[in-house]
This record gives structure tokens, sequence and C-alpha cells, in this order.
């Protein structure tokens, strides 16, 4: 009895993995075998400018995963202008065309 | 083009790359660092930047044709360098030369990102539309970024008193409308180049104007010049930028930095140092290249001890072609005027040997009578109308830049009808037109 029960269990949650599966697969995918597209990732959210800047709410579950976290930062315009620092590229001392 | 802000240069913009479809990859697959990290400088341990700088960049895995070929293009490479630099130097001293590479030429090579991702290095880097892929990469961002100091002055018409190129004023035409993606990936002919101008003439003048090239073309400057005679720059292109010298050295700290001492415009035809089928022309603009026989001695003694392996005075196809220019109003404007040919009096005593002597003119191709000679462009009375009036003894009054205002309305039409000169001066030319080549070219051709 317990030995079907966890029988039924594997089949259902193999199911369910198949739906989630063709449900991400349905999603705009890249042709090309090669490619690598991010089909899942552990991003904590976009920044909230995404939808205003016209992203498509379909895309953005998809970008999210793809960002990885990332994008929290480097879409978000306001936090990049307050955290990027100019490289330091040493002193300018080149004289003439070049 | 003025460097971008600090956060211009990282900033994603998601209205524009989230409609690329690289915006589906993730991050880490071709940025690497750590995306598990809760603060930016952990997120950030083990980051590539340039992903594409690899060898087997990330790009390979969809765009495998372009990667690889790109791998091996001039612009990866910069084999040109190796190709000039060996050729004058002996291979003893190989090894301090790419070290001096290693601070003076690494930030030149292009990656596929410094195109189509981001500005080259050179002008500070940064993302070009908010890390969305630019299949043709914009040229006053990327091509110029590189090509600045000489191509671009040359295109734009940036030098004082020079118009830009016809190309770009009035056709609007980029970079990539001749330099095609195939030359730029070094695919096709460009493939396993060791030197841009190595293999045929890609692009070439003919491939857009091949009905203008040559005796059926009709137009009896071209009927009389053979196309193995002039190359096409050699009338049609007009002053252009030559460096005296660059020396190159590193402060303590190691930050590299080079020094021209001395540049200036101008515009001499000179032989061809690099004739052969595909490029049989006899004269061609020349112009010397910044380079001298100390130029690396910050890095070693006498490292170029064949200096003179390769003329200092090199083939040129400067990027400001014109239809009219001073050097094809008239026949006089070559013929016979020594002023616009590469003589030895022009060439600084130390450099008067080796290849420059492959460049060097020694004989003007002289003025026959019935020739045309150069004329002011709109003579006030009949007694200005005259040859001697408008013939050119110097180097400023053929090109007008210091001489006096005839001159230099004769070298500077002021408006686009001016420039261009219609139809006029076919009777003229026509008249001046000599029987054969050989008489043309005094038997010299």
């Amino acid at each position: 009895m317990y030995q079907r029960v966890r029988l039924w269990l594997l089949l259902i949650t193999g199911a369910l993995l198949l739906v989630g599966a063709t449900l991400v697969s349905g999603a705009e995918q890249p042709t090309g075998d090669e490619c690598d597209p991010a089909s899942a990732g552990q991003g904590d959210g976009l920044a909230p400018s995404a939808a205003e800047n016209g992203v498509p709410e379909a895309d953005l579950a998809l970008l999210q995963a793809a960002g990885e976290g990332c994008l929290d930062c480097h879409a978000d315009q306001e936090r990049v202008k307050e955290l990027a620092v100019e490289e330091e590229t040493g002193e300018k001392l080149s004289e003439g065309p070049g | 083009m003025p460097p971008l802000e600090a956060w211009e240069k990282v900033w994603i913009d998601l209205a524009t790359y989230g409609e690329d479809f690289h915006a589906y990859i993730k991050c880490t697959a071709c940025h690497s660092g750590n995306p598990d990290a809760d603060d930016m400088e952990t997120a950030h341990e083990g980051l590539v930047l340039d992903p594409s700088v690899a060898p087997l960049s990330p790009c390979k895995s969809c765009h495998e044709d372009v990667t690889v070929s790109g791998t091996n293009s001039l612009h990866n490479t910069l084999a040109g360098y190796d190709t000039a630099l060996y050729e004058r130097s002996s291979p003893e001293h190989h090894e301090a030369l790419e070290y001096m590479q290693s601070y003076h030429c690494n930030d030149c090579h292009a990656t596929c990102g410094d195109c189509h991702i981001s500005q080259p290095n050179s002008v500070g880097g940064g993302l070009l539309e908010g890390h969305a892929f630019v299949k043709t990469p914009p040229m006053s961002r990327t091509c110029t970024g590189c090509h600045g100091s000489r191509v671009k002055n040359e295109y734009y018409g940036l030098n004082e008193g020079v118009s830009g190129d016809v190309h770009l004023r009035q056709a609007r035409m980029a970079c990539t409308s001749c330099h095609t993606a195939d030359e730029m990936h070094g695919m096709g002919e460009a493939s396993g180049a060791a030197h841009r101008y190595d293999g045929g003439e890609n692009p070439s003048c003919e491939s857009c104007h091949a009905e203008q090239i040559g005796p059926q073309s009709g137009i009896p400057q071209h009927m009389v010049h053979r196309p193995d005679v002039l190359s096409c720059q050699a009338c049609h292109s007009v002053s252009y930028t030559n460096c005296t010298n660059c020396h190159v050295d590193r402060t303590e700290d190691e930050v590299p930095f080079y020094t021209v001492e001395a540049h200036s415009l101008g515009f001499y035809l000179g032989r061809n140092p690099i004739q052969s089928e595909d490029r049989p022309y006899k004269y061609v603009p020349v112009r010397h290249v910044p380079i001298d026989i100390n130029s690396f001695s910050a890095y070693g003694e006498d490292l170029l001890v064949n200096f003179l392996s390769r003329p200092t005075w090199t083939y040129a196809t400067p990027h400001n072609i014109q239809r009219i220019t001073p050097q094809n109003e008239t026949c006089g404007s070559c013929h016979g005027n020594e002023a616009i040919f590469l003589t030895a009096d022009k060439v600084v005593e130390a450099e008067r040997g080796g290849a420059n002597l492959n460049v060097i003119v020694e004989t003007i191709p002289p003025l026959f009578p019935g020739m045309a000679t150069p004329e002011p462009p709109a003579p006030a009375t009949e007694e200005a109308d005259t040859a001697e009036g408008a013939s050119s003894g110097s180097d400023a009054d053929f090109w007008g830049s210091d001489g006096d205002a005839a001159g230099a309305e004769a070298s500077t039409p002021e408006s686009d009808a001016d420039f261009w000169g219609g139809d006029g001066g076919t009777t003229e030319e026509e008249s001046a037109t000599p029987e054969s080549d050989a008489d043309f070219w005094g038997g010299d051709s």
C-alpha cells in the first residue's frame, strides 16, 4: 500500500514537471540548438521601472530569471547613479593625435 | 565624442535590452560573478567585464562563424602592427616589442563586445544601447572611437579648411557602407591578413564606381590616366594628416603614454611602395606614418635596427574623397608641379634611404605644350586670367592654405555647385588631352 502511494506521488510529480516544462518552452524561445537561454533563475525581482519602460509583462518573468538579481541594480537608473564609480585610468599624459 | 558618465556605462536599459534575445540568457552565463551574493562586492567577484575578450567567448556558441574568423581578424590580432614593427626590427628584439605592445597596443584590440555592445576602451568604454546588442555598430561611437585621430577628422571634415568626405557629406554613408561585416570579421578575402593592405582592395572604389573607371568611362581625365597609373585617391583625395613621429613610454606607476612631437596636413604623391597586380598604380598618395627610429627606445636600445626596411612614407588611402580637388583641376596641377610630389627634399635626411627610395619621386611628369595649367576660379580681369597668374609656385599656393586669396578660393569652393564643378571645364580638358598615355606620362609609364 505504502509503495503504491509513493508510485502515485512520483507519477503526479513527474506529470507536473512535464506540464511546467511545456509551459516554459511555450514562451518565446530562441532558435539554434547550441544557444543557452535562461529558463530559470534566482532573481529577486526587477527594478520597478521595467514595466514603465515598456517591457511586456510576459517577458518580465523570463528577464527576471535571466537577470539573476543583477538587473535589480543594473536596470535601476537611480541605483546605478548612486553606486557606479568611475575607474581610475591614470593621468592623461599623452600629447598629439593618437 | 564625450565620455559616458560612470552610471551610463553600466546601466541596463530594459526598454532596449528587454527586446533583445540576449536578455534572456543568464547574466552569469557570460559574465560569471556570484549570483547568490547579497552585496555588491561579493556579487562582482570573478566578474568578466568583457566576455568576448576570451578566445572561446560565449559568443561562439551561437555565432561560431564570425567569432572564429573575428579572432583572426586584424581588428583582434592587430597583426598589421606586428608586420610593420617586426620588419623594422630583428627577431631578438621581438620580445621587447611585445612587452611594449602590452602597454600601448592591447587596449586597441577590438573584441565582439567592443563594437556590438559597448564603446571601445580607448574612449572610456560603456554600454552603447543599455546592453542591447547592436548589429551594425554606430560609426560615431565605435569606429571613430579607435580611428578617431586621422580617419574621423578626414571623413567628417574636421581638419581645418578641408571638406569632409563626399561619401558622408552627400551620400550620408557610414563606415559600414563600404567596410562590410565580412571585412570587419576577417572573413573571405580578409581572412588571415597580416596587414590591412594585404590582398585586393577591399573595399574598392570600383565596387560602386566601375562604370566611371577606365577608358570606357567617357570621363576625359579617366580616359587619359590609366587605372594602373594612378590610384583613385591620387586625384580624388585632399590634404591629410602626416605624423612625423611618435614616442611611447610609461610612468613610474606603469601608466602608458605617447608623444607625437610633430604632425601636419599635407598631400603628396609618391611612387607606390606596394605595387602589385592588385594595386598596380604607379603613383599613390603617401603619408608619413607615426614612427621614428627611437619610437620605442624606452623599452630597449636599437629595437628598430632595420628601421628603413619599410618606408616611413607609406601607401595611403585618405578618407576625404572629393570629386574636384586641387590636383585634378588642370593638367598642370600635377604635371610639372614638383610641389605635389614626394621628392627627396621633402624627406628628412635620415630617412632618405632604404625602402623610402621606392617611394621618393625622382622625375616629375612633365607639363607638355597644350596641357592646361591651373587657373584662378573667377578672374576679375582679362589680365588675371593667365596661366602665369594662376600657376602654383609653392605648396602654400597650390593648397591655398597660407597663400593669396585667389589661391585659397581655387582650392576651397564656397558652394556645392562650385565644389562639384557642374559640367564645366570639359572643353578645356579635352583640348588638353594628349594623344596617348606615353605622351601624357612622358614615356615614363
